[in-house]
């Protein structure tokens, strides 16, 4: 090895703690960027290999119910590769041990199970044996909810009927990997199953034998998936048919597609934001190590030792630290990436997993933080080596000084020498200052921009619950019914209040622009669940037309008064043409408020309710969720206070991992500014600073002028960093997609506090250590080297 | 005499001090013959070790010219002073400048990697009598044997001239009579040219010619009628 490479080592040795603060930066950035990328490559691949395996549809559509004869003109369509019949429909189900209700989906199978559309993965025992009207395969979720095994059973109630069937196996389906309770509209796999079951036995039990009420179809290559959709709907629509869905609107992969979309843009948003806080870092401390080095430059370069050489040399500095970065990062994340990925697959339920690095991807994030560090070592190394060596030998010559603000406004009589050192320390580098502090407000920032996502969630949570669904109960009917029910449900003992609910699936329509969803009948004087507003005040809802949620009026493109095309995809589906009265920003889903007693007159209905608000007394609440199960017109029932506690854990278990990286990075950040910068001035002023302690100043005195500058930077740092962080916390917040879920940003004073703790806390920490060496001056031998 | 082996003529130099212009060299004619030894006398700020930076390529004057043989030096990119300092000239400074992460060894090793015909490092060491301390850190060592690496290192190339700015200025009397002895070799055995900046007068003794500098100018110019061996030197 070369001299001059020993040096590089030996280098490399001495400054450690400095390497390993940059290179922890610099494996922050990259670890992001593998984890990212990995997550949003894997589960794309993992859903491709599950889709083609189990022959994922192409086209979904539910109907009342139709002979199964006309299966073979869906067939015929142009375009339609295949087409299955199948009978879909939705059961209570009796669960020992567990109070609230619970809701199962049952599929038929038909004869032979493993050549259908959307075949089942068996994770557990065996398929349905045909004619076996008594078995049933349970979704994976719910069998690991309510551990459920083959040869255990469950009680269904078909019709009013108790029915016993045993578990013979097992599955996982493409269209249920995420599969949300249709009472409330999210994953709770332990009130809400699928399950399979012969379809002789099911469609007899429901009256369908020879018909079919839903239907799954693929297509041929060159189909054109708008007249497929648009021919089904037409051929349905006798039949009672929802209106087709497409496999990108199957709600199972649109919300896989979603979350693969929004890990898509995180890898490319979140690792740039942290590689480029590396690369500023990196420039920061590399070129004020390089600078120290100025002596050591000019020397080699008046040993004979070329520009060239010495920039080979400090680059090679830069990169080793850069590249040890970039292996640690890679190395993170790959274990970040496989660690999350886990939770995200099992998140989904999909039972096929794929890791999938994106080798390209870590090729060019460790590249970009090469560069960066390239940069970084680029400018100092230019700077020093372009210096005549004769010039460079000597000390620096002393900085232009003159008296400054503080001297002219008198300030300076505030504060005692140690501090008037510092602060015009501070004021000769504004440059120095503002990037430490911009450094170490973007780690302030990080954090608070996780701190913010969920203190916005639970305050959502909290408004949705507190202030919007303060029922006690809400029942579903399985058909819509008179409001007559509504009364029954009145006069059960315990009730103390019951108000209607009304949801009417729709399609709603604007010129070329069409988006599914339902009409909200809101009742007069409704006090359960007033309409409320993101703020959680109520809203008025317009009467003589439609009050739209304002994501909803930008798909459909529409403004007030224009007229908005509906139509109705429950029995009758009339055609309507409604105008847009009103618009409201609400918190969640694309929905549309009318008045419950126009509704009902717009569809030409006596009064009709689809469901049911209830307040109970808490006394009688088990006595009258027990008389309520048993009402054959109740489909489902929910119990708002359980899903309160059911998102609350998951919020704060998916988010806790998060918060602990961030509050990681946010640490990391400030230890590599803070620990370089003190180094770098100890290594700097070790001899003014032993000058000092000579003439009689304190430690004490001395650690204040050696770290007053970074404890300036860090205050400073804290002090932008709070606003930034809010603001990237709001942008973040406003990312969302507003057809899943409106939140207003909220920044609690304690998540704030939390925040600068965190930064405070490492920065001041490690700059103790640093002046653990600054007190350990050898006062003597710093006096006898030179200048 | 032998034939001239530097040659500086009309040289000045000035420099921006932070808000202060200096003038470090004024107008000054100044040669060094092979196989000379000349010592360069005067007090601080008499624009000395200007001088000899720009002999030696580390700075560049701002008006005159410097010829090494026939080379322009004056008028060379910054490349072929960087090939000339590496080719023809070892430097030893007042504070050695010795790199602190490299052993006594390996600082000379520094040279003899980009040198083209170099002695072997220890050989080097050897000439300065540090054969002992081959594997030492500096800050293992004392300043005298600091500096006498750094002659080792200055040496190791074979250099057809070795410029010295205060080689004794950081040390103690007994200390400097070693690192003069040392220097005193190389140019005996060697035959190397030597110019030895210095503002302690009685050095002036062990050169060929002594050259005195006052506030960037030459004072005088003034061979020696004998020459005395370092250890005869009193200080």
């Amino acid at each position: 090895m070369k001299a001059i490479d020993r040096k590089l080592v030996r280098d490399l040795g001495r400054l450690k703690g400095q390497v390993i603060t940059i290179a922890l930066v610099v494996a922050c950035g990259i670890s992001q960027l593998v984890a990212f990328v990995a997550f949003y490559r894997s589960l794309e691949a993992s859903r491709a290999a599950f889709f083609s395996a189990t022959r994922f549809g192409d086209l979904f559509v539910h109907l009342d119910r139709a002979p199964r004869s006309l299966l073979g003109r869906l067939a015929e369509i142009p375009g339609v590769a295949r087409v299955d019949g199948r009978v879909v429909s939705d059961f209570r189900l009796d669960i020992p041990g567990v109070a609230e209700p619970v809701l199962g989906r049952f599929i038929s199978l038909d004869e032979n199970p493993d050549s259908r559309l959307d075949t089942l993965l068996l994770k557990e025992g065996r398929n349905v044996e045909p004619g076996d009207g008594r078995e049933v395969v349970v979704s994976e979720l719910f069998a690991e909810a309510h551990d459920l095994h083959p040869g255990d059973s469950v009680v269904a109630v078909l019709d009013g009927r108790e029915v016993r069937l045993r578990i013979c196996g097992v599955g996982v389906s493409a269209e249920y990997i995420y599969s949300s309770n249709p009472r409330t509209g999210f994953p709770d796999p332990s009130h809400f199953g699928i399950f399979w079951m012969d379809g002789k036995a099911l469609s007899t039990a429901l009256g369908l034998y020879g018909a079919f009420d839903d239907a799954v179809m693929t297509f041929s290559a060159n189909a054109h998936p708008a007249d497929i959709v648009a021919a089904v709907d037409r051929l349905l629509e006798p039949y009672g048919g929802t209106g087709a869905v497409l496999r990108d609107r199957q709600p199972s992969a649109y919300a896989l597609s979603a979350k693969i979309d929004q890990y898509r843009a995180m890898a490319k948003f979140v690792p740039l934001f942290f590689l480029g806080v590396a690369a500023f870092i990196l420039n920061l401390v590399l070129s004020r190590i390089i600078g120290t080095q100025r002596e050591q430059i000019a020397t080699l370069k008046a040993l004979g030792y070329g520009p060239g050489a010495l920039a080979r040399h400090y680059l090679t500095f830069a990169l080793v630290i850069c590249g040890l970065g970039g292996v640690l990062g890679v190395g993170l994340g790959i274990l970040e990436g496989e660690g999350g990925l886990h939770a995200l697959i099992r998140y989904f339920n999909l039972p096929v997993l794929i890791f999938e690095l994106g080798p390209s991807s870590v090729a060019i994030g460790v590249l970009a933080s090469l560069a960066a560090g390239t940069a970084g070592a680029f400018v100092a190394v230019r700077r020093t080596i372009r210096l005549p060596a004769a010039e460079a030998m000597q000390p620096e010559p002393p900085e232009s000084f003159k008296p400054t603000v503080i001297e002219r406004l008198r300030l300076d009589r505030l504060f005692g020498v140690a501090g008037r050192m510092v602060l015009r320390d501070v004021e000769r580098h504004p440059l120095r200052l503002g990037f430490s502090a911009l450094a170490v407000a973007l780690g302030t920032s990080i954090l608070l921009v996780g701190t913010t996502m969920i203190d916005s969630l639970n305050r959502a949570l909290q408004i949705q619950f507190t202030r919007i669904e303060t029922e006690d109960l809400n029942l579903g009917f399985d058909r819509p019914r008179s409001a007559e029910a509504l009364r029954d449900l009145q006069h059960v003992p315990g009730v103390l209040v019951g108000e209607a609910e009304r949801s009417v699936p729709v399609r709603l329509r604007s010129k070329w622009r069409s988006r599914d969803g339902s009409i909200v009948g809101v009742p007069p004087n409704a006090t359960l669940r007033p309409p409320r507003d993101l703020s959680g005040l109520p809203f008025h809802v317009s009467e003589g037309g439609l009050t739209l949620s304002q994501p909803l009026a930008k798909i459909l493109g529409v403004r007030a008064g224009d007229p908005v095309e509906v139509d109705v995809l429950e029995a009758g589906r009339k055609h309507l043409s409604l105008p847009v009265a009103g618009f409201v920003e609400d918190f969640a889903g694309l929905n549309a408020y009318m008045s419950l007693p126009e509704l009902d007159r717009r569809l030409g209905e006596p009064p009709t309710i689809s469901g049911a608000l209830l307040s109970v007394d808490r006394l009688a609440f088990p006595e009258v969720t027990r008389r309520l199960e048993r009402l054959p017109a109740v489909a489902s029932f929910d119990e708002p206070a359980l899903d309160r506690k059911g998102f609350e854990s998951e919020i704060s278990s998916s988010f806790k991992a998060l918060s602990v990286i961030l509050a990681l990075f946010a640490s990391i950040i400030a230890i590599g500014i803070v620990f370089n910068n003190a180094r770098i001035a100890l290594a700097v002023r070790s001899r003014d600073l032993a000058t000092l302690r000579i003439l009689g100043f304190t430690r004490g005195e001395v650690a204040t002028v050696l770290l007053g500058e970074q404890a300036v930077q860090l205050v400073l740092g804290v002090a932008l960093g709070l606003p930034l962080g809010c603001l990237m916390g709001a942008a973040t917040m406003a990312s969302i997609p507003p057809e899943f879920f409106r939140a207003p940003a909220v920044f609690l004073p304690s998540s704030l506090i939390a925040a600068a703790a965190v930064v405070l806390f490492s920065g001041f920490g490690c700059a103790l250590l640093v002046r653990r060496e600054a007190d350990r001056l050898d006062l003597v031998e710093v006096l006898k080297a030179r200048d | 005499m032998a034939g001239v082996l530097l040659s500086g003529r009309g040289l000045s130099k000035r420099y921006q001090m932070g808000d202060v212009q200096v003038v470090a060299l004024r107008d000054v004619d100044f040669d060094l013959h092979e196989r000379e030894m000349v010592v360069l006398l005067g007090p601080s700020g008499s624009g000395k070790s200007t001088l000899l930076n720009i002999l030696g390529g580390l700075d560049t004057p701002t008006s005159g010219t410097v010829h090494y043989r026939t080379d322009d030096l004056s008028r060379a990119t910054e490349a072929d002073l960087t090939r000339y300092r590496r080719e023809h000239v070892g430097f030893v400074f007042q504070f050695y400048n010795l790199i602190p992460s490299l052993t006594a060894r390996e600082n000379v090793a520094l040279v003899a990697d980009i040198a083209a015909h170099p002695m072997k490092p220890e050989e080097a060491l050897a000439l300065v009598g540090l054969q002992e301390r081959l594997d030492h850190f500096p800050s293992q060592l004392s300043g005298g044997q600091q500096q006498r690496i750094a002659i080792a290192r200055a040496v190791v190339k074979r250099p057809e001239l070795l410029l010295c700015d205060e080689p004794t200025g950081a040390l103690d009397a007994a200390t400097g009579h070693l690192v003069l002895e040392a220097i005193e070799r190389v140019h005996a055995e060697l035959g190397t040219s030597v110019a030895i900046v210095t503002h302690n007068a009685p050095i002036a003794q062990m050169a060929d010619r002594t050259v005195s500098l006052r506030d960037g100018g030459i004072a005088s110019d003034v061979p020696n009628a004998q020459r005395r061996r370092p250890s005869e030197i009193v200080w």
